[in-house]
């Protein structure tokens, strides 16, 4: 990993995972910033991408970011019943759990791809939360699903 | 049931079928009758589409009627006939839930199956697996036995509108044949290989050609995100990657609405069977959310609704 991140990689194999993470507009990625402001420390192996809602996240967009060499992929959203727009993270709790059966079924470590929900004031939680990620795709070490390991 | 019964079965059922059709012209109740004629190689058959008493000479039914006809209503506006057999039955149900096509446009001749055969005589791919004999949509029904039945006759003797599994057909038609039984080998029984070394090894095998996606009555979209250049999906040189985010992205297009008929795995000219990606997605969708494509088309899709009590399954940190 190169240094822009300010982050030194591992000493003894010189990896460090790169976790593609997609939060919702109005609770994760406010969750995320208030960890910033709180000066909150997680590990930067994430690459965070801004979606309106968690219902916006097409599964093609997971999809793509493993064939592209991710890691491992994060997805994060408001609980359910509190989203922005209403029932948006209602339909993509299913289009999560199904895709990641699907990604199970074809081989696909269960600990690559994690959902979860974090509020926007839950700065802590959206902390622990990247720990817990990062520390499962650590130990499955760098992604062997496509030649494309290591460039993104 | 014996092989020579079988031919019988689609005797009467093709002699029936002829009859249906004339009426139906007859009638006016559709412009045009989609069924199925002899092809020119032998043991296959192509879509027939009758418009007039002269077509019907043509008309085949056999075992080896199976292509799925269901794709060609959306081409089509006005009223149309179709002959039907239960996996064709339930695509169109799911046209029918996804408004796709209007029920009124549709006259449905259903026939009762117990399996259609390859060309080499081996029962086809969806058909192995099939517990769904009799179609859960009809107007009319053709059973094996050549017996017709109207749709209100039929609901009026209480039977199931589409039969769930074995034990409920056998104790209707009071005999022990499913379609497993002639061939006895069932080589794509649900695997038990779920490793990326499977996975790859299919998409190894696979050249892109879109074919099985072609013959997919569930692959409707104007435009097919594989085409699609903004955003352009997949890399101008096609590998692993592009392999792999059309095959994951397509069984997610048919997540819970794959109605199990089996023209992808049957049209694959590199006999790729990646089919048991979403024959998986399909029992993991009956057993955790009750959903079965195409078995009611009153019913949504099982995620194009939601249950506010819906399981987090496989969530981090789920309360
Ligand atoms: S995915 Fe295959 S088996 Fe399922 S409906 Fe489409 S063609 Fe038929
Ligand atoms: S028909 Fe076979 S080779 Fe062609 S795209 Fe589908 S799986 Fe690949």
């Amino acid at each position: 990993m190169d240094n822009n991140t300010g982050c030194k990689p591992e000493k003894d194999t010189g990896w460090e995972p790169r976790i593609v993470a997609f939060l919702c507009n109005w609770c994760s990625y406010a969750g995320a910033d208030l960890a910033g402001t709180g000066r909150l420390q997680y590990p930067p192996s994430i690459r965070i991408i801004r979606v309106p809602c968690s219902g916006r996240l097409n599964p093609l967009f997971i999809i793509k970011a493993l064939a592209e060499g991710a890691d491992g992929v994060m997805v994060s959203g408001c609980h359910p019943g509190d989203c922005h727009y209403l029932t948006g993270n209602m339909y993509a709790r299913r289009r999560f759990v199904i895709l990641k059966k699907l990604l199970e079924t074809a081989g696909i470590h269960p600990d690559r791809v994690h959902f979860t929900w974090v509020s926007a004031s839950e700065g802590g939680r959206f902390a622990e939360v990247v720990k817990e990620v990062t520390e499962r795709v650590r130990k499955l070490g760098p992604s062997n699903i496509t030649e494309n390991t290591g460039k993104i | 049931m014996e092989l020579q019964d079988r031919g019988k079965m689609h005797e009467c059922q093709e002699k029936q079928l002829a009859g249906i059709c004339r009426k139906l012209l007859d009638e006016g109740k559709g412009d045009v009758i989609l069924a199925y004629a002899g092809g020119e190689i032998e043991n296959s058959t192509i879509p027939l589409f009758i418009r007039g008493c002269g077509e019907i000479e043509r008309l085949k039914y056999d075992e080896y009627c199976y292509p799925n006809l269901a794709k060609y209503l959306l081409e089509n506006k006005g009223k149309t006939g179709i002959v039907a057999k239960p996996c064709d039955a339930r695509a169109i149900a799911m046209y029918i839930a996804e408004n796709q096509l209007a029920r009124e446009n549709v006259y449905i001749i259903g026939m009762e199956c117990n399996g259609m055969k390859n060309m080499d005589g081996s029962l086809a791919p969806g058909c192995c697996e099939c517990s769904v004999h009799v179609p859960p949509l009809f107007d009319v029904l053709v059973k094996c036995n050549g017996e017709v039945v109207e749709r209100e006759q039929y609901t009026n003797t209480g039977a199931p509108a589409g039969y769930e599994d074995d034990a409920v057909f056998n104790a209707v038609t009071g005999e022990s044949g499913n379609a497993g039984d002639d061939n006895g080998v069932n080589e794509d029984k649900p695997l038990e290989d779920k490793s990326l070394e499977r996975f790859k090894k299919e998409l190894d095998k696979c050249i892109l050609c879109f074919a099985c996606r072609q013959a997919c009555y569930g692959c409707y979209c104007p435009v097919c995100f594989m085409d699609r250049t903004m955003p352009a999906w997949i890399s101008t040189d096609p590998g692993m990657g592009a392999k792999m985010v059309y095959h994951l992205g397509r069984a997610m297009h048919l997540a819970g609405r794959c109605v199990e008929c089996g023209a992808c795995e049957r049209v694959c000219p590199s006999g790729v069977k990646i089919r048991y990606l979403i024959k998986e997605i399909n029992s993991f969708c009956k057993d955790v959310y009750g959903y079965r494509a195409g078995m009611n088309p009153g019913e949504y899709p099982v995620l194009a609704a939601f249950n506010k009590d819906d399981k987090e399954i496989g969530f981090l940190r789920s309360e």
